[in-house]
């Protein structure tokens, strides 16, 4: 299955936005983990992840076409 | 989005304006306030980009980004949390994306009341959850062409 990764803040000084081809029943916990093997930076960073743009903080299952959003501390204002 | 200095006026607005927000800009959203007769007090927050420094180099300007999706969601939510607690005649919330130089605003808060203390309260409040809970990211460029990604403290 296809989805979508998006990544903000520092995390895109090292990981571009792409779609990303993941097994079926994958959950978040494979993805950051494939990730974090081709990117080992992921694991120093501080970062939410938010699903079809809900904050998640639950190990949960992905589907096809899913956004995945991957958040740093927020610096607004 | 627009990349126009006024946003289109509709009763819901988008938050975000491309680059700085201009003396002008804030000027006019004062001005347009003169026919809402019962409003009494207006407070304004302005966040204007600080040279600050970093291993002796200095800020130059701030690149903004967001995720714009849940970022206008976060604004809407702060925009009726706000409305549920204060007494405000109105409201206006305005962030940049994009470029912001040293010395520019890239963040006005607009709180009108019929009187001023819930104007300064509500006016906190607000500015206190944009910064906690709107998803937003500032990329801090330096003189020596260098970058950091500040965390709001």
């Amino acid at each position: 299955m296809k989805i979508t990764l998006l990544f903000f803040g520092s995390l895109s000084d090292i990981l571009e936005n792409q779609d990303f081809e993941l097994e079926e029943n994958s959950t978040l916990a494979t993805l950051i983990d494939k990730l974090s093997i081709n990117q080992p930076l992921l694991n120093g960073y501080k970062y939410k992840v938010a699903i079809n743009q809900k904050m998640i903080e639950d190990e949960v299952e992905l589907r096809e076409g899913d956004e995945i959003a991957f958040l740093p501390p927020f610096a607004g204002g | 989005m627009t990349t126009k200095e006024e946003p289109i006026k509709k009763k819901k607005h988008s938050v975000f304006v491309q680059g700085p927000i201009t003396p002008e800009f804030i000027a006019n959203s004062i001005g347009k306030h003169s026919s809402k007769t019962n409003i009494g007090a207006h407070a304004i927050f302005l966040g204007q980009i600080r040279a600050d420094e970093n291993e002796g180099s200095t800020v130059e300007s701030i690149e903004y980004t967001a995720h714009n999706e849940m970022a206008e969601n976060a604004f809407s939510e702060i925009r009726e949390a706000a409305f549920d607690k204060y007494p405000m005649v109105c409201m206006h919330i305005y962030h940049s994306l994009g470029e912001v130089k040293v010395g520019e605003v890239s963040l006005f808060v607009f709180v009108s009341c019929e009187h001023r203390k819930k104007s300064f309260e509500a006016l906190e409040n607000i500015v206190e959850e944009i910064k906690l809970k709107v998803p937003i990211w500032k990329k801090e460029k330096y003189s020596d062409n260098s970058h950091a990604w500040p965390e709001n403290k």
